[in-house]
């Protein structure tokens, strides 16, 4: 696998929660090494694309291809094993667990890597000492760094992120996302999604804008004016904004 | 500001304004049906033999029970095995009033608001449960209330006793008089239901099985319409108990409070069709048909019966009415609300108006 | 001081309603089900005994070494299969499929033995006993079971807490999906644990089947204690369960001092009692309310 061809793959996906259609025919390429941010507001699907990629919705139509490998029809378990591994949204720690074995479940089907228990100490040096709390007792931010510890001893080849800042001070925020070029620098590739756009133009290398279910905007932060942004975020054209 | 090239949501024409119908499709000429029914039933007595009057009048006493076991799970979400508790607590009270000198047939309806009664402070216990701890814990009471009538010497204690006072009728009066109040019964009970499912309760009832912390936000009741739904169930076994104390005669704790009432009653349900008027009926009919084909073989109903309830629950949850429903769209108990255009225009139950399409310009 | 013995006998009954007790708990702490078919899987299992011991030669008191690894391995085949395709439904068909498994299984085996009781005859071995003093006679039987049960208890909070399959089962129980998102097949570890919650009942069965006379129809009693057992010593405790067991057999053995026809009804008392004041239980983590 050469940096710079597409490690992850979705075509075309289609999601349906019941009768509403929550993704409509998405289709996004993350490359070996990348930083892939999906913005857009409230409601626009982000979570669900992240959520049917990690395996844990059916989608409708459409395919989730990782390296190769069409993981469409995968158990979550499966596509844990083959190497995508989901943040979920809330964290989602196992709170009757202490911190320790939060990260020892994570290792459970890990693949070969540079990450295991010991690496998400060194990243994380307060968890040491906390190591034997239960996980119910740690704060916000700190069950946030605990759950991305827990997908990183898998070592998975795509990180998926699924709002991080939710429900975070500003300052834990930042640190977090202050600890991505560590990982992608150890040759995990991230997948996040984030209602903060700031916060994702900032360390995202490439950017996709939802807007109920369908892609509005797609490329590189650099390249993207505000004005772009907020279009394809809040679905105001841009001849209406003039008109105002 | 919008463009003059957005779209505009399409305003209602005059006179097809969207109508709220109880069925889907005219279903009145049901009721004049239904009533038929009855009457051909009450007449029964008359026509068939004393053996098959004998099963209908157990095929009534059965669809009480399943209507009732209905009501509370299939559209309270309370699934109890426990309503052997009313049964035999409505035939002992039956016992009771006739040892007393009182006719047991006028008993009938004192039974069942006795049980009514009952189940007020029994709820007040068992509601502390949920799922199935609930379910277990309604079976303990059932216990509980058999192991009390048991060591009563005076109820019989665990052998039983007649019921006194109908041995002054004609065999054929008896069987007449029986009939006809197990046909009351199973009537009142189930235009019962019906009459409570039209009602507001129904709308709560459904709202909370859809969605139960939705409809608290709406102000529904919860706590008040379950508990007043497990009391209707109550009244119901109970006059299915006293039914059965007066049909047969005879009581008898190891019987009436036995748990084989809620399996037949849970079977019967899930097989004819769980949350639906019809179901219970259907279902019925199924238990009786399997019961008389195979009376020779022991047992073999109820495993047949039991195998066939768990499939059913896993594989075909609505159950047969619910599942042959599902297409057609009747309901001969209609309970639901249909939302369609009003029936001047056309075909009643059409689908409601298309959405207007979302604003490509915002007004912000 | 024949209180003193009820008391004593209570808590010996204790340990075979603490055995019966734990799977259900199991059950209930990982899966989120109620088995209403727990009791009738102990009747069977006294019945398969009866069914095996002529055929393996093996001594009726080590039975179960026998029937307890064919039960892990059917509760594992009927997790994956039926339960898990109820629970895949909703936690109400689980309840319901439970019970019709129940009276299917109750009149199944009446059609295949009779409805008379049956018992595992392990001999003399049940009638030792010492007497510390005149009134109070402890079994050696129900002092062993006691500790089977100790040692059970015991066996199977270590596993938990001490071993990897232990913490799947707890994070699984926590939290199902986002077992999945880091690796594990839930449908397997739910597996396991239906595996051990079986072999433990069926454990309980074959105890239950020495000391006494097992029929078709006992089930539905074993059920009522194992639950009662449980909500008294708290939903959510293993240990709570033995607490549990041993209050509700020392409940139903004063009960029957006062009058023999009374020793049921004195749990049922007890149990409601626990129900109106603390629904918790005794230790409870949780309510099911």
């Amino acid at each position: 696998m050469s940096a710079g061809s597409a490690l992850l793959e979705v075509d075309g996906l289609t999601v349906h929660h019941g009768q509403l259609c929550a993704v409509r025919e998405v289709s996004l390429s993350v490359r070996v090494g990348e930083t892939y941010a999906i913005i857009g507001a409230n409601g626009a699907g982000k979570s669900t694309l992240l959520r049917t990629i990690a395996g844990l919705h059916r989608a409708t139509s459409g395919r989730v291809v990782l390296d190769g490998a069409d993981l469409t029809h995968a158990r979550p378990d499966a596509r844990l094993a083959a190497g995508i591994a989901l943040v979920p949204e809330g964290r989602r720690l196992f709170p009757s667990l202490t911190v320790e074995e939060n990260l020892l479940v994570g290792a459970y089907r890990a693949r070969k890597g540079p990450f295991d228990v010991a690496r998400v100490y060194e990243l994380f040096d307060w968890m040491v000492s906390r190591r034997r709390q239960r996980a119910s007792q740690l704060s916000g931010g700190e069950q946030q760094a605990v759950a991305i510890g827990r997908a990183l001893v898998a070592n998975p080849r795509v990180l998926l992120l699924d709002e991080l800042s939710l429900g975070l001070a500003p300052v834990v925020v930042q640190r977090i996302y202050a600890l991505l070029p560590e990982l992608t620098a150890s040759g995990v590739t991230v997948l996040l999604v984030e209602q903060d756009v700031g916060q994702a133009t900032r360390v995202a290398t490439h950017v996709q804008c939802l807007l109920e279910g369908s892609t509005t905007l797609m490329g590189v932060p650099g390249d993207l004016s505000r004005a772009q942004i907020e279009a394809a975020y809040f679905g105001v054209s841009h001849d209406e904004e003039a008109e105002r | 500001m919008t463009t003059g090239a957005a779209p505009v949501p399409p305003t209602a024409e005059a006179g097809s304004l969207p109508g709220v119908t109880r069925s889907a499709r005219p279903t009145a000429w049901l009721g004049g049906l239904g009533v038929g029914v009855v009457v051909l039933l009450a007449f029964m007595p008359s026509i068939v033999s004393q053996a098959d009057t004998s099963i209908l009048l157990n095929f009534f006493i059965l669809l009480t029970m399943s209507s009732m076991w209905n009501l509370l799970a299939g559209y309270a979400g309370m699934v109890s095995i426990g309503q052997q508790a009313f049964v035999g607590l409505g035939a002992y009270t039956v016992l009771v009033l006739a040892d007393g000198g009182f006719s047991p047939v006028a008993a009938i309806p004192i039974a069942a608001l006795v049980c009514a009664a009952l189940s007020v402070p029994i709820s007040l216990l068992v509601f502390r449960l949920r799922g199935g701890y609930f379910a277990i814990a309604t079976w303990v009471v059932a216990d509980a209330a058999s192991l009390v009538i048991s060591s009563i010497g005076s109820l019989g204690g665990g052998t039983g006793k007649p019921v006194p006072g109908m041995s002054g009728l004609s065999p054929k009066s008896f069987e007449q008089v029986t009939y006809w109040a197990a046909l009351a019964v199973v009537v009142v009970a189930v235009g019962m239901t019906y009459a409570l499912l039209r009602s507001r309760l129904g709308l709560v009832l459904a709202a909370v099985r859809d969605n139960e912390v939705g409809a608290r936000s709406a102000g529904a009741r919860v706590v008040t319409a379950r508990r007043i739904v497990y009391l209707v169930a109550a009244l119901g076994c109970g006059a299915a108990g006293a039914l059965l104390a007066v049909s047969q005669l005879n009581v008898q704790p190891a019987s009436v409070f036995n748990v084989q009432w809620s399996a037949e009653m849970i079977f019967v349900t899930m097989i004819g069709g769980i949350g639906t008027i019809e179901g219970p009926i259907l279902g019925s009919v199924v238990f009786f048909l399997l019961q008389q084909n195979l009376a020779h073989e022991g047992a073999w109903y109820l495993i047949i019966f039991g195998a066939l309830a768990v499939v059913i629950a896993i594989w075909a949850p609505r159950g047969l009415w619910g599942t042959a429903t599902a297409k057609l769209r009747v309901q001969l108990f209609p309970v639901g609300y249909h939302v369609g255009r009003t029936r001047r225009r056309g075909r009643p139950g059409s689908a409601p108006p298309a959405p207007p399409a979302p604003p490509v310009a915002s007004t912000a | 001081m024949s209180w003193l013995n009820a008391i004593i006998q209570g808590i010996l009954t204790g340990g075979f309603y603490a055995l019966f007790a734990c799977g259900l708990s199991l059950l209930f702490g990982v899966m989120g089900i109620i088995n209403l078919a727990h009791g009738d899987l102990a009747v069977i299992a006294g019945y398969v005994a009866v069914l095996l011991i002529p055929e393996t030669h093996v001594p009726v008191v080590w039975s179960f070494v026998v029937v307890v690894p064919i039960f892990a391995v059917g509760g594992y085949i009927l997790q994956r299969t039926l339960l898990q395709a109820s629970l895949d439904r909703d936690p109400f068909t689980t309840l319901l499929v439970t019970f019709g498994l129940s009276v299917v299984a109750e009149n199944a085996l009446l059609e295949a033995f009779s409805s008379n009781g049956q018992s595992l005859n392990i001999g003399s071995l049940i009638a030792y006993s010492f007497n510390p003093t005149t009134s109070i006679s402890l079994s050696y039987f129900s002092l062993t079971v006691l500790g089977v049960a100790v040692v059970v208890l015991g066996a199977l909070q270590l596993f938990l807490s001490r071993t990897g399959t232990g913490r799947l089962i707890r994070a699984v129980a926590d939290d199902k999906e986002a077992a999945q998102l880091v690796g594990v097949n839930y449908r397997h570890i739910f597996g396991i644990a239906a595996a051990i919650a079986f072999a433990t009942v069926a454990l309980a069965g074959i105890a239950s089947g020495m000391y006494t006379e097992f029929a078709p129809t006992s089930g539905p009693a074993n059920l009522l204690f194992a639950f009662e057992s449980v909500v008294i010593g708290g939903i959510g405790s293993l240990w709570g369960t033995l607490v549990g067991g041993i209050v509700l057999g020392v409940a139903q053995q004063i009960g029957a001092q006062i009058n023999p026809a009374y020793q049921v009804l004195a749990g049922h008392i007890v149990f409601l009692a626990v129900l109106a004041v603390r629904p918790r239980g005794l230790f409870g983590l949780r309510t099911s309310s």
